[in-house]
Parts: C-alpha cells; structure tokens; sequence
C-alpha cells in the first residue's frame, strides 16, 4: 500500500511538473508573441478612435482615492510624490534653426523657472530602489495663448519628463484600468489579468516596459537623461523632449545607500558647481514609425536625433530651505500649463489635463493650499524678489558738513 | 504457485469502474443531501428580529369609507342607520385600503417557469416534513406581509405582498405571479416597530440562484417531492384537497406531469442564465435592463443574445414615477406602458419569439390593463412622511439652515421641474431654467461653453439629438428631451456619466450591448404608424432600446387587438386608448450616457442610495467618496434616523456589499474638495467658480434635519380617478 501510494505521488510530481513547464512554455511563448506582435503592428490603429469617457473620470476618482490613502498626513501628488527638491534655473533659448523656432524657441530669451527632480513611486520609497526618476521644468513668464482657460493658466510652460523613453500604457481603458486596481493596492492585478492563468490575457510586454522605467538610481539628478515620453506639438511639428545634463557631473563621495541621497547628492553638488542641462527636441518624421498615440513605442533617435534648443543654468544655490520646500509640494506641474504652440498631443496627454487639473486641485484644497501659477521665483517666494528700496534700511545720510 | 500473471487491461477497468461509480454516486448522494439539508435549514440568511407593532405613515384620519376588503374596490353599501363617521377609517400614504390591496395582489401576469400558486404553501423543505413557504422564511429572504388584519380574498394563501396569482391562458392553471409590489413595497424597522412604507424599495433577493434563496428552495423541494414517493404522496393531498375521489389518480398524474414540466423549465433557465450575474445583486437589487435584456432577446428569442449583466441597481421608490417624463435610473424610457411591459417581460411574462409570425408570436401573459389600473392606483400614493414620534422630533432651526443649502446645492439638479402644458414644448421651463452647468458642471475646461455666448445659446447648438443606429435619418433638430404628450408632467434632466462619476456599468451596457433580432424582421414593412423604419443591417446587430421598442410595440398592440379594443364592437374611443397605452405617450426609448436625479420628497425611507445601492446612507451620499463604507452589510432593514440610512453592521449570514465588484462602485456623486467634475457635484464655492469643497459636518447634519421634512410641492395633476375599468380580477376562462 505504502508503495503504491509512493509510486503515485511520484507520479503524480512527474506530472505536475511536466504540466508547469509546459505552462511555462506557454507564459514564454505569450511574451514573445506580445513583444513581436507590438513590433509588427500599426501601433497606433487601436488607438486613434478610443473613448475618453467615462474612462477618465473614472480615472480621476481613482487618483483621488490614491491621494487620500497615501497621505502623509500631507496630501501628495499621485504619482511621483517624492521629491528630491525644487530648484531655482534659467532656462536660456539659444538662436534655433528655422524648424525649432516655434513658441518659447522662436527667438533667444531668458526665462525664470523651477525645475522638480522627484521618484515615480507613490508611496514614496527609498531612493536606493529602483524606481523611475522624474524631472519637471516651470518655466514662467511665458508669452503666448495659454491652453488652460483663463481661471487656471498663468504665463507657464510646463515641461514633464522621466528617464525612461517609452511609457507602459497605451490605451486609457487600460489606464483606468491600472489606476482602480492602484487604488486597491493591487497593481499587479493589472499586469495579470485579474491574475488569470491564462498567460496570453497578461500584458507581458507591458510589465517588461514597466520594469524597464524602473531604473536603479542614478548617482545624482543630473546624471540621467529624460525624456518627454509622450508626444508635443512645436508650431507645425509633433515633437518629443528630453533633457540632460551639459557636462558628466562629479559623483564623487556620494554615499547612494542613504534613503534620500539623490536630495543630498542634489544639495552637495549645487554647494560646488553650478549645473547646465540641455532641452533637446526631437521632431517626428511622420515616414518613420514614430506614432502619437501609443507611448509605448520609442522614436528612433536614428532617424530623428534630439537636437538642444535651450539650456537651464541651475546656479550654486541652497535650494533645502523650509519655505522652498514647501513651495515645491504646492506648485503643479502638468503638460497643459503652456502655450498652444506646444500643445501636449494623443489620448494619453488629453487624459492628463483632466487627471492633473483635478488631482492638483483636490492635494491643495486638502492641504489648504489656495495657489495659482507664479509668473516669477519671486511671485513663488518671497526670498527671491529682488531687494525693494521701501523694505532695505535707510541708508545712514551723509553727515553734513 | 504460478507466476503472477499481470492483470489484463479490461480486467484492470473494469474493476475501477466497478468500484469508483459506486464511489462516486455515493459521494454525489451525500453531497446533495448535504446541499439540501443546508439550504432546508436557511443556514445562510439572515435571522429574523422580533417586532413589538407596526405603524404605517401619514395617516389621515376618517378619510376612507370602510370598505369590505373588497379588492374592486366597490365599498360595502351604506347602512341608513349606520352615520358615516363610524364607518369611516383612516388613509396612510393617501391610500385607502382598496387601492393598497389592489396594489398588492393585482397580477401583471409573471410566471416563473409554470409554478403554481397552490403549491408554494403546500412545499415541504426538501429535507424533512415542515412547511417551506412560512411566513418566518420569507421575511427572512426579505420579502413583506400585509399587516393589514382583513384578509384579502385575492390573498387566500397569505402569500407575501406583491405575490399573487393569475389563470393561464392556455391551461387556465392558477399561476403564481410576481406582481408590482412585491419589489416596490418596503418595510423598515425601527428599535422593534414595523413600519410600513408602501411604494418605497423592496428588499429581498428574488431571482437569486444563491443556496435558500427562493426559486433554489422552491425547486429542490419540488424536486425531491418528485422524486421521494411519500413527500408526493403528502404535497398532492394538499394541492388537490378539493377533488373528488374518482378523480384524484387522474389528477395526481396531471400534477406530475406540471411540476416535472416546472422543473424542466427552471433547469433549461439555470442552464442559460447561472453565468450571466457575475455582481450578486443581493437583497434589494436586481439588473433590471440585464435582465429584461437576458429574458426577452435571451430565453425569449436565443440564446446567441445572452449578455452579461454586471450592473445590478436598486429597485426604485415608486410614490413619483407615474409623474416624470423620463424613468429608469438613465431615464432611458418615456413610455408607461411600454415601460411596465418592458418590466413584466424581464419578470418572466411569458412570451415566445421564436414561434412563426402571425401565430401568437407576440401573444404574451402580461396583462396590459391590469399594469394599467396599478399604475393608476400608484397616482395616488404620496411620499411617506417623517413620524416624530418613532424617530425623534425635528430640530426646525436646524432644518431651516438646511433647506437654504439643499435649495443652493440639491434642488438645481433634483428639482422638481413640473412642466406647464399651457405653453408650447420648445419653451418649457426645463429648457429656460437649467443652464449648461447643471447637468455638465461648471467645467471650466470645457471649450464649449467658452464659445456659446450665453447658456441659452448654448441650448440652441447643444448637440442633445439622438443618433440612433438602429433608424436612418434621425431628424437633427428635434430635442427629444423635451418632448411629452402628456398633460402635467415632472420633466427631468440628465447628468452626463463623466460629471456625476457614479457606478457607470448601468448605462454602459445598456449603450453598448447589441441583439440581434433578425428573425423577427417583417417580411412586408407594415404600414402602422407606430412602426419604427428600422435599418436593414440594424435588425442583426440592434440596441437595447430600439429593438425593445419593436418587439414591446408589437406585443401591446397585439394585445389590445386580441382584447378586440382596436377595432369591433368593444372598441375603445380615441381618448381611452391613449389613456390605456401609455397616456398617449410617444415610445422614443434611447440609452443617454447619463443618470437621471429624482425629488426628494421621503427620500430618507429608500436607502441604501445611488442607483446601484452602493451608499448606506444619505450622511455618507454627503461624504467625499473615500469616507464612505467600502464595504456594508445588508439582508435586514433596520432605520437608522441618525444617518438617514441603514444599520450595516456586520452580522451573521448578512449579505456583503464589496464596492471594488464591476457595478458596485461607490465613487461620485460626492461632495469633496478640487474642481468640481469627475464626480464632484459640489459644495460649488460661489466665489471660485469651478471649485468644490466638502460639507462641514454641520451643513451635513443641516441637510439631513432638512430632508426628513423636504416636501416637492404641489404634484403634477394625472387627471385621473382611479379607475380600473379595464382590469378585473382574472377569472377562470
């Protein structure tokens, strides 16, 4: 008896784990055919006809439902809640050729800005973890027709950035999709199909894309490269940004097993240098496969290369102040604050306008916060504003003679 | 000893399949004993709790003649010596007892796959010999009792309200039908009281396949009635008690053969539909459009129509849905009496498509004139109103700071809009008051409305026609919004998905799903006007609204020419016939991507809230989303006067509302901090335009003192008496 229960399971092991490898098989043979098949297709025929709603409002809820669960007891962002801190920067428009000299490029000018470096995740997790690291640029003081009507625009141009190219999610079903499952605190449900066995209902290449934003961490802010992801208008053109820095910064002595040591590694190089760091565009080639919509795929820079149109001259400064800080949670950042001429493009960037406007408004309404867009450092803080006669001591008068 | 020879394969299998089917049956058996002790028992549904009285509300005193429980409604005559204050009774609800027993036990003509009337009370559970059908049961499944003492004579069985019977046609058996009120009758209780609230949400889970649910109870009993000699031999002697001697072996044969055929019917029905509800609806809600859907183009016609129907809702208060314009939570449809028929059809009156045209295709059980008489009777129901002497007095301060904000923040969307039938349509007062913001949000991101010069240009450009897909040429200019045939009329506005944010599954599926109905294509296009041209392709691939419209138009008017109403020596003048089918209202079904708000009046006795039931309470429809109940428990209704809502409380065997299930979403409607939009209805700061923020705690209390005594005003006048002329009690043919 004790034997043929023995011989049995024995069995019974053999074919189990000929029925996990074959079903492995299957998990390999579903990545390969997504990977492929996202290779081949059209990338942006599903995609031109989607419905918006009630998908983003949907969306929008569930940010909402994301912000108050993961408040600190402070309200954050969404989605790239941590920051590594805001910091002052020109952004100086060098003399462009004709095809770039559209909006804030048309001609060279010097503009006041901010510039946010932050980590994707929400919750906010050590920076010594992989993680997407974003950077966004406010420039302000920005002429043009603003985009957001007139009780929401400033005279900003917002520009969001990650160091990653490509996006993981290309349709806005699947957007709300992974957001509700976010709310829940169950991301993954996402990628496996309400954790279906059936492999070919995943979204493999998704998750591989995914992994693949996660990055571990650059030595410092500067020492990555950004991109726009999604896609822009530059007058005629459809464009896509990125930014890096102009010179390799020194990492020296940078302890990268600290928490928060991209804020530090921030902070200790603005004590020594001051940074530069290039905007680039790159111009789609409506030929090449450089779709709108799906943000999943890359834009060759073969075809197209990323050409510098601006430069952000970040002085040495001590951007860790208190009040800084605290300005830096409260400003918004979002595609749609700019100019028509650089108008964000595809369903993926119309969905933000909706999604940010609300989120930024919910944080800061929670957070008491009543902000409109600033049009200088000085209109963001009151330390930057240049020295006025009324408030500098009286000049002791020369004794008379 | 010889060598052991190996077994020979037949051998080997043979002797498995010798000792594993005994096996097996053995297994299967206990298993289903256990299944059917289990559910004879009620192990999973809620316990009763005891009740010291009942109450029923807004009574008004010596309003009634004392009637003879006589379900006419003709009132006993007048003794000469008798003086009319004696005979008088009270009304509650501004229904005199003949009115609410008409309601009660008038049939629409629902059958449940041929059950009989007379069997329900003489079921045993399907383990053992105690009655099934109790009153204890049922009020446990949530079903309600008159509380009234007169016996009604049409309720000889005291059955719950709402269940009744009917003569079938064909068979003349006595078939058990589910009737208007057995959905639309609720009952609360209070710290022991009853009370009864006619017209206001039921709250039991009847089409549910759920283990000692209804329908599963009924059918294991009838089966293992079938199937074990002695329960028969005991359930026929109660059924047939009536017949004479000679006749009872033939009958017995005759009752056999209609519970096995009952059987058959709710099988082949399990088969098709045990799949297609993957969001229990649980206790108060049913997918009313999944299943008219599931049941008309589904069982009715074929089964290549089934859909999945994941957007259950609550079963609606029914004290002010004879006075809108547009009903159902979308306010998808206009139409009374398409309307009721849609609803009695998708309560599974009977009705076979697939049976060749001009041979009682459309012949259906529904009963047109009887759902007519209900409706009229529901003209005369009121709202039920608050008792300060079961739930506390009115704080009136209170409630007057409430009213302020409920006229600022609620009366814009829920009105009442009452529609003047003295000047013309297109200048009704719901297309002058209601500015754009209204149903669409301050949106201050939406370019729209940068461009119209004003909210009434804006009307003007507004892009309300309907594009059917079903009917070539929609005519661009009609509003049909506005449009009602109607004398007086509460019109109602439609707020789009992407601004309310509330559960949108409902309206979705109803936009989304497709039929196809080409069988029933005619072969001549006939020359009626009511005759929607629909398009040929459309016929394979047609919307919910369009092609119920079809088959709903050619059932009634099937229907009042077999009455022989149409045409012949009985037929009905002009006015009549209108009044009859619909009140001459147009049948112009369309499936808006919106919800529909209702009055408020009595509103605080219909909890739980939202269309799909998914908030407990009207305190928590006040909340930002996030702060509501994520999940709640339901089965019993037990008031709570502090939050205007339920007790949901855990507790045993109670029914777990999960808001993350497809359907049950608890997001929108809300009132939170951001811009307004995406579900954020308000508190809408009036000095930021576009920006919301939440209640405080006290303007939440405010609304709440306030709703309990809200009053809509004066109500549209129907212009009928009641009059059930046309609906008598069936009688056997």
């Amino acid at each position: 008896m004790l034997n043929r229960i023995k011989h049995f399971s024995k069995r019974f092991l053999k074919w189990l784990a000929l029925a996990s490898a074959a079903w492995l098989g299957l998990v390999l043979i579903a990545l390969a055919w997504q990977m492929i098949s996202a290779k081949v297709r059209d990338p942006d025929a599903d995609l031109v006809k989607q419905e918006m709603q009630p998908a983003v409002t949907e969306i929008v809820e569930s940010a909402r439902e994301i912000v108050s669960i993961y408040r600190t007891p402070e309200y954050k962002r969404d989605a790239h809640s941590k920051a590594h801190g805001c910091v002052r920067a020109n952004m100086e428009v060098l003399q462009n050729e004709s095809q770039y000299r559209y909006g804030i490029f048309a001609k060279p000018a010097r503009y006041e800005a901010w510039v946010r470096f932050s980590n994707g995740t929400t919750p906010a997790i050590p920076d010594y973890k992989r993680d997407a690291r974003g950077m966004a640029i406010k420039v302000m003081g920005v002429e043009g027709k603003q985009l957001l009507p007139a009780a929401l625009a400033g005279s900003t141009q917002d520009f969001l950035m990650i160091n990653s190219p490509v996006f993981f999610v290309r349709r806005i079903d699947e957007y709300q999709q992974l957001m509700n499952d976010t709310a829940h605190g169950k991301p993954f449900r996402y990628f496996f199909a309400n954790y279906s066995v059936n492999p070919f209902k995943w979204k493999l290449r998704q998750l591989v894309v995914a992994l693949s934003t996660r990055k571990p961490p650059p030595a410092t802010p500067f020492s990555t490269q950004y991109y726009s992801m999604s896609a822009y208008k530059l007058g005629p053109n459809d464009v896509k940004f990125s930014s890096k820095a102009c010179n390799a910064i020194s990492t020296e002595g940078i302890d990268d097993k600290h928490p928060n040591f991209l804020r530090e590694s921030l902070k200790s190089v603005l004590r020594k240098q001051d940074v530069c760091m290039e905007l680039m565009v790159q111009i789609r080639d409506p030929d090449a496969r450089m779709p709108i919509e799906d943000t999943t795929v890359e834009w060759s820079e073969k075809v197209s290369p990323f050409v510098s149109v601006a430069r952000l001259l970040i002085p040495r400064h001590d951007f860790d102040t208190p009040q800084q800080n605290r300005m830096c949670e409260d400003i918004s950042m979002n595609p749609w604050h700019g100019i028509a001429a650089h108008q964000p493009i595809g369903k993926i960037n119309e969905m933000r306008k909706e999604l940010y406007l609300h989120t930024a408004a919910f944080r800061r309404m929670r957070n008491g916060v009543m902000l409109v867009e600033p049009d200088s450092w000085c209109d963001s803080l009151k330390e930057y504003c240049p020295q006025s006669a009324a408030a500098e001591p009286l000049a002791t008068p020369p004794p008379t003679e | 000893m010889a060598d052991k020879q190996p077994t020979p394969w037949p051998k080997k299998i043979l002797k498995w399949v010798l000792v594993s089917i005994p096996v097996l049956l053995l297994i299967v058996i206990a298993g289903a004993y256990g299944y059917l002790w289990y559910i004879s028992n009620f192990q999973n549904i809620p316990e009763l709790r005891p009740v010291d009285r009942i109450v029923y509300l807004n009574e008004q005193k010596n309003a009634c003649l004392q009637d003879s429980a006589n379900a006419d409604g003709e009132t006993a005559p007048a003794d000469d010596d008798d003086p009319l204050a004696i005979r008088a009774t009270s009304s509650y609800q501004g229904w005199c007892n003949d009115y609410r027993q008409n309601f009660y036990r008038t049939p629409q003509g629902t059958d449940f796959f041929g059950l009989q009337y007379a069997w329900l009370p003489s079921l045993e559970r399907p383990v053992g010999k105690k009655q099934l059908i109790t009153r204890e049961f049922m009020r446990r499944l949530g079903f309600v009792y008159d509380p009234s003492e007169n016996i009604n004579p049409n309720n000889p069985l005291d059955m719950p309200i709402g269940l009744t019977w009917h003569y079938a046609k064909d068979s003349n058996d006595k078939i058990m039908d589910v009737s208007c009120a057995a959905c639309h009758s609720g009952q609360m209780t209070y710290e022991g009281t009853l009370i009864q609230i006619d017209g206001s949400p039921g709250g039991h889970a009847l089409p549910a396949l759920q283990p000692s649910q209804f329908l599963p109870n009924v059918y294991a009993s009838l089966f293992t009635t079938m199937v074990n000699p002695f329960k028969f031999s005991r359930f026929a002697d109660k059924v047939l008690v009536d017949v004479p001697e000679k006749e009872l072996s033939a009958q017995k044969k005759h009752l056999k053969k209609k519970v096995w055929s009952s059987i058959w019917q709710a099988l082949v029905f399990a088969w098709y539909n045990h799949a297609l509800y993957p969001t229990v609806e649980g206790y108060g809600r049913t997918d009313g459009l999944g299943r008219i859907a599931n049941t008309v183009y589904g069982d009715d016609l074929s089964p290549d129509n089934y859909r999945i129907a994941d957007a259950p809702v609550n079963y609606p208060h029914v004290w002010d849905i004879w006075a809108f314009d547009w009903v159902q939570w979308m306010g998808s449809v206009k139409q009374p009496m398409a309307r009721n028929l849609n609803e009695s059809l998708g309560v599974r009156s009977r009705l076979d498509l697939t049976s060749p045209a001009g041979e009682g295709r459309y012949d259906t059980s529904a009963m047109l004139p009887e759902m007519h008489c209900i409706e009229i009777t529901l003209q005369h129901l009121q709202p039920p109103t608050w008792s300060e002497e079961l739930f506390g007095p009115i704080d009136r301060q209170l409630a007057a700071q409430g009213k302020q904000l409920f006229e600022q923040t609620c009366k814009t969307c829920h009105g009442p809009f009452p529609s003047n039938p003295e000047i013309p349509i297109s200048d009704q007062p719901i297309a002058k008051r209601t500015a754009c913001a209204t149903c669409h949000g301050p949106s201050v991101t939406d370019p729209i409305k940068e461009d119209a010069a004003s909210d009434s240009d804006y009307h003007q450009v507004a892009t309300h026609q309907r594009t059917y897909t079903a009917y070539p040429d929609p005519d661009p200019g009609d509003h049909y919004e506005l449009q009602t045939k109607r004398y007086e009329v509460w019109q109602v506005i439609h707020i789009p998905l992407e601004y309310i944010g509330t559960d949108p599954q409902s309206a979705l599926n109803m936009i989304n799903y497709r039929y196809d109905i080409s069988s029933l294509k005619p072969e001549t296009t006939p020359m009626t006007g009511w005759e929607p041209g629909i398009k040929e392709e459309a016929w394979s691939n047609i919307d919910f609204a369009t092609g119920l419209r079809y088959i709903g138009g050619q059932v009634r008017f099937s229907q009042y020419g077999n009455m022989g109403i149409m045409e012949g020596p009985n037929v009905l003048d002009r006015a009549a016939m209108e009044d009859l089918n619909g009140f001459g209202e147009e049948d112009n079904p369309y499936a808006w991507r919106a919800y529909r708000p209702r009055p408020l009046q009595g509103i605080w006795a219909t909890a739980p809230y939202l269309h799909n039931g998914s908030v407990p309470s009207i305190y928590q429809l006040l909340l930002p989303a996030d702060e509501r109940d994520q999940t709640f428990y339901l089965g019993r209704k037990e008031f709570n006067p502090a939050t205007l809502g339920l007790r949901v409380e855990k507790y045993k065997n109670a029914f777990k509302f999960d808001t993350t299930k497809t359907g049950n979403s608890n997001l929108g409607h809300e009132f939170d901090d951001g811009l307004c939009g995406s579900g954020v209805i308000g508190f809408q700061i009036p000095e930021r335009p576009g920006f919301c923020r939440q209640f405080t705690e006290r303007e939440r209390m405010a609304l709440l003192e306030y709703l309990k005594i809200h009053d809509d005003g004066k109500r549209p006048n129907p212009r009928t008496a009641p009059h059930c002329s046309n609906s008598k009690w069936p009688e056997k043919a």
